[in-house]
């Protein structure tokens, strides 16, 4: 006997169902073989249904598949809908995600410019300039319009993030001639390299994604499971 | 929070109101940052740094052409971002 309690969500399941109804509904003596819609009897060794009987069970399956029918679309249309919401979600947080680590990056900027302003040495001191420098640089010999050509320095305070190569990517923002304060450049004087920060992005998608599949759990939509660990594999690249 | 600018001139005589952002020492070099309130896309602003030289009491500002010297500026800033 199948089992009605839970929710009828695929093809092979309706199938089933319909044919389960159609042996309970059947007298086992009448029926031998049986193909949902187009009822078939072994002739001479049972006695068929009558003509009228016949009809109404088979006008009966067919209202039944008709209904099944419908409801499976509606089913469908449902869960189609609900996964829509959910990737829509899942943007969502990705979204508020990168958009709270950028507020952080620029609120930590801002503050570490504020460290920088907070222990000068003052620009008194500019107004007042010592009459030579120390002996071992002095400025004796040298050309000081060849200087004044050339006296900036750029350097931007940047930190760390997960998001910043796609985000410098996104914005087609890229620059060879600002050095980077953060501590790669300052160990490395160069850039991690893309491919570690994209890992680092899938990893958070994947984190996404397992976060959607209990909910969906807890919910008990399983068939939004089903996608979201198909959608999992697919992130791991795990072929099943 | 009140900004401060100075002027400095270029080889070519050319003057620029820059935002002064700090003066910080190490080892007797003094050092100038300052910023042209550029902002990457990003929202980084781009701070200039320079060496402050001086010459019969005058200050010059002179490009870190040494890298290690650079290296060392930056690991200075660092330092005083992440204290």
């Amino acid at each position: 006997m199948q089992d009605y309690s839970r929710t009828i969500v695929t093809y092979e399941e309706i199938v089933e169902a319909i044919k389960a109804i159609i042996d309970c509904s059947l007298n086992d003596n009448y029926v031998d073989d049986f193909d949902y819609l187009n009822v078939k009897y072994e002739t001479g060794i049972k006695e068929k249904l009558n003509t009228k009987n016949e009809e109404a069970l088979h006008r009966a399956i067919k209202d039944l598949a008709s209904s099944i029918d419908t409801a499976s679309r509606v089913i469908k249309t449902n869960l189609e809908k609900e996964l829509d919401e959910l990737d829509k979600s899942i943007f969502h947080i990705h979204t508020d995600y990168l958009i709270s680590e950028e507020l952080r990056r620029i609120a930590a900027s801002d503050v570490s410019v504020q460290k920088l302003r907070d222990v000068s040495l003052g620009s008194n001191i500019l107004n007042n300039p010592p009459q030579y420098e120390p002996q071992d640089f002095s400025l004796e010999n040298v050309d000081t319009n060849k200087i004044l050509s050339d006296f900036e320095r750029r350097v931007v305070i940047n930190f760390p993030d997960y998001f910043r190569e796609e985000l410098a990517i996104a914005r087609g923002e890229e620059s060879d001639t600002i050095d980077k304060m953060d501590d790669t450049s300052l160990l490395l004087e160069d850039e991690k390299p893309k491919e570690d920060n994209y890992h680092v992005i899938d990893a958070q998608r994947v984190l996404l994604i397992r976060k959607a599949i209990n909910k969906a759990k807890e919910k008990n939509n399983w068939a939004l499971v089903t996608q979201l660990e198909k959608r999992l594999n697919k992130e791991l690249g795990v072929e099943k | 929070m009140n900004r401060e600018m100075i002027k400095i001139i270029d080889s070519s005589d050319t003057e620029l109101n820059v935002e002064l952002i700090s003066i910080i020492e190490d080892n007797d070099k003094k050092y100038l940052i300052y910023s042209k309130n550029e902002r990457q896309k990003s929202e980084n602003l781009v701070l200039y740094v320079s060496k402050l030289r001086i010459k019969e009491g005058t200050y010059y500002l002179e490009n870190i052409t040494d890298e290690q010297e650079w290296i060392n500026v930056k690991r200075l800033m660092s330092n005083i971002i992440n204290g």
